[in-house]
């Protein structure tokens, strides 16, 4: 029961992750920046927008619930394992997968040419990250020996799968959408793409996915690499992880999207190096 | 062949003034640029010819919105060469002076908006909190941060009480700038982003007549404060920054190596400035006849020319800096990839304000014409 709880706690969660998130950078710029409930404000004022013009096609009108929903439901599983069976992690990789697809579906059902270009730079790279995360899951779980979340043993700790915990940071990056991997929403150059011709509620889901797209990855990491054992730890590293996408995102500029898939395909090479390190037993000697 | 074509504009969020460039890509390779002006066209030239000389000089001043220092400098210099008139020591140090502030405060600002252009957030911010330092000096010595208004034919509007003050501000600048260079220079993603993008050779770059940081990114040493020294540059010593690679890096290399060289310029002024008075405006010539003024301008080489008559400018040709480069982008464009298509705009520091000359249109007919052709086609 108490873990369903959880759930109603991840939308608040999700706001104080983007208010955090946005008052470090500001300060990492040297800025006041704004108040860390300003995307609680944010929020409420899109949820009291009317739409702007009168919409007929179903998958623009469909695709943000949707992106919105399929993202929610991975807060099933990480970081508490409220819902429990073998092989649940396959599911995370397919949630994860229907959401980048539902992104580009938003995209490329809206009318403006910059939706359309952040669609195909988020088709472009989706083909290298999302196999890069199947790869990482399995590389962790075949580690620990585990069936599914609720059974992960992780206290070998990162130390004994350092490059998939790296991997899974830049990852995390094109995820969310931090420099330097942000290409898919660009702000300077699309307009930050796919969210360009969203008014009001439609608005207020593309928006609220992004923050709980940013406190789902500040937690994979932990709930992966560090374990649910020791809340102190865990908070440790869900803080650190969130900082890194934070620094990151203050302090580099952007890829273009063909050196962004070049580098993604390095991060690829080098999970895939993890997994097959990991299958044949080899151990590093520390 | 191309594939197909892509507007660039003239709305973008890439590019603050309104140009269209219509792209044509094959895959994402840009093969051929169209550029279509005639957005912000505002007759300026013609405004010109109902002026009389002095009013005429705050509407110079207005031609461009960053750099509208060097336009005045520009009709200053033109005008006094008509009179036969050199400003007073003083004077001639004073605008030395302003013209380098101005060239510090362009620099930032275009440095903050590259950086911008690359999602470099941080770089931008940083950049534009210490361009506020040299328009706090603007706007305590002339009221203004931008439209200063501060030349007079002959004399400058006022004078300066307080040298250490602009020593300090301008000072206070260097530390955070050498370290923004020094992380442009180190960073592996704006070499990524900059280097070997929208290149131009030393032979292209004499062929196109560039001007300005364009041309000395590929080599060229074309700075008019050398070649033809005006006001107090004779007197002061300085480099001009030259690099070999013409791309977009080189060029971002230039301008920021021009920065150093600015502070170098503004205190050897504030040293050499003779404590002698700024005289009262008052004409004792007239201008008459034709003449011309060239000054370097932080985007290149701006140059005015003019024909008055009993006190009233008759015919005012201005090519400012970017009327220079332009023709240049669409070779810098050519094979470049379609993301980095912002990045080389936004390299020429482009001022399309400054540069907007004659369109017509008609019917759904664009067409772009020359003085002459538009005379002869369309005022009988």
């Amino acid at each position: 029961m108490d873990s369903w709880l959880f759930l109603l706690a991840v939308p608040f969660l999700a706001i104080l992750t983007e208010g955090l998130y946005r008052k470090l950078i500001a300060r990492m710029q040297n800025r006041v920046g704004p108040p860390i409930a300003q995307p609680l404000y944010d929020l409420l004022k899109l949820w009291g927008k009317k739409p702007l013009r009168k919409e007929n096609d179903p998958f623009f009108k469909a695709a943000p619930v949707l992106y919105f929903l399929s993202h929610f439901a991975l807060f099933l599983f990480v970081p508490l394992s409220i819902v429990s069976f073998s092989y649940d992690f396959i599911l995370l990789i397919y949630l994860t997968i229907l959401g980048s697809a539902f992104f580009i579906l938003a995209g490329v059902s809206s009318d403006s040419p910059y939706s359309v270009i952040a669609s195909m730079r988020e088709m472009i790279l989706m083909v290298v990250y999302e196999i890069t995360l199947a790869i990482i899951l399995v590389t962790v779980f075949m580690a620990s020996g585990a069936l599914s979340l609720a059974g992960l043993d992780v206290s070998f700790g990162f130390a004994t799968l350092p490059l998939a915990a790296l991997c899974l940071l830049a990852v995390g990056m094109v995820e969310i959408h931090v420099t330097p991997f942000d290409t898919a929403s660009a702000k300077a150059e699309i307009l930050s793409g796919v969210e360009v011709e969203y008014p009001g509620k439609k608005m207020f889901f593309m928006k609220s996915t992004s923050y709980l797209k940013k406190l789902f990855y500040s937690l994979l990491w932990p709930t992966l690499f560090v374990g649910t054992g020791n809340w102190l730890l865990f908070g440790l590293g869900a803080f650190g992880t969130f900082f890194v996408f934070t620094f990151s995102q203050a302090t580099t500029p952007r890829y273009r999207v063909d050196q962004a898939f070049d580098r993604l395909l390095i991060v690829m090479v080098i999970a895939l190096f993890e997994f097959i390190r990991v299958s044949w037993g080899f151990v590093w000697v520390l | 062949m191309s594939d197909y074509l892509v507007p660039f504009g003239p709305q973008h969020p890439a590019i603050k003034e309104p140009i269209s460039l219509r792209l044509k890509l094959s895959g994402s390779t840009v093969e051929g640029v169209d550029a279509q002006l005639g957005y912000i066209h505002r007759g300026v030239e013609k405004i010109f010819e109902r002026e009389n000389i002095n009013n005429a000089l705050y509407l110079a001043e207005r031609i461009c919105g960053i750099c509208s220092y060097a336009h005045a400098s520009a009709y200053t210099r033109a005008m006094e060469s008509m009179m036969h008139i050199r400003a007073p020591p003083r004077v001639q140090y004073l605008r030395t002076m302003f013209a380098e502030l101005e060239r510090l405060h362009s620099h930032l600002l275009w440095a903050g908006f590259m950086c911008h252009e690359i999602g470099f957030e941080t770089l931008f911010q940083l950049f534009w909190r210490e361009r506020e330092q040299i328009l706090d000096v603007f706007e305590r010595y002339t009221g203004n941060r931008v439209h200063h208004s501060y030349n007079k034919l002959g004399t400058v509007r006022y004078d300066i009480e307080d040298e250490d003050y602009i020593r300090e501000q301008v000072h206070s600048i260097l530390p955070t700038v050498k370290s923004l260079r020094s992380e442009i220079k180190g960073n592996g993603v704006v070499a990524a982003r900059f280097k070997k993008v929208g290149p131009v050779t030393h032979k292209q770059a004499i062929e196109y007549c560039l001007v300005g940081p364009p041309a000395r990114a590929c080599g060229v040493k074309n700075d008019i404060r050398k070649l033809d020294p005006y006001e107090a540059y004779g007197k002061t010593k300085f480099k001009q920054p030259i690099y070999k690679s013409g791309d977009s890096y080189a060029r971002t290399m230039v301008r920021l190596d021009e920065i150093f060289e600015s502070v170098k310029i503004i205190d050897q002024c504030l040293r050499d400035m003779p404590a002698t008075k700024v005289p009262k405006h008052s004409l004792k010539a007239l201008p008459q006849g034709e003449g011309y003024g060239r000054v370097e301008a932080p985007r290149g080489e701006n140059f005015h020319y003019y024909i008055v008559k009993d006190s009233k400018i008759t015919r005012a040709k201005i090519r400012p800096p970017t009327l220079a480069v332009f023709p240049a982008l669409e070779t810098m464009m050519l094979g470049a990839h379609v993301g980095d298509v912002p990045v080389i705009v936004a390299s020429i520091d482009p001022c399309i304000g400054c540069m907007e000359r004659i369109t017509v249109t008609k019917g759904r007919r664009t067409e772009t014409l020359t003085e002459q052709e538009f005379r002869r086609k369309y005022c009988g």
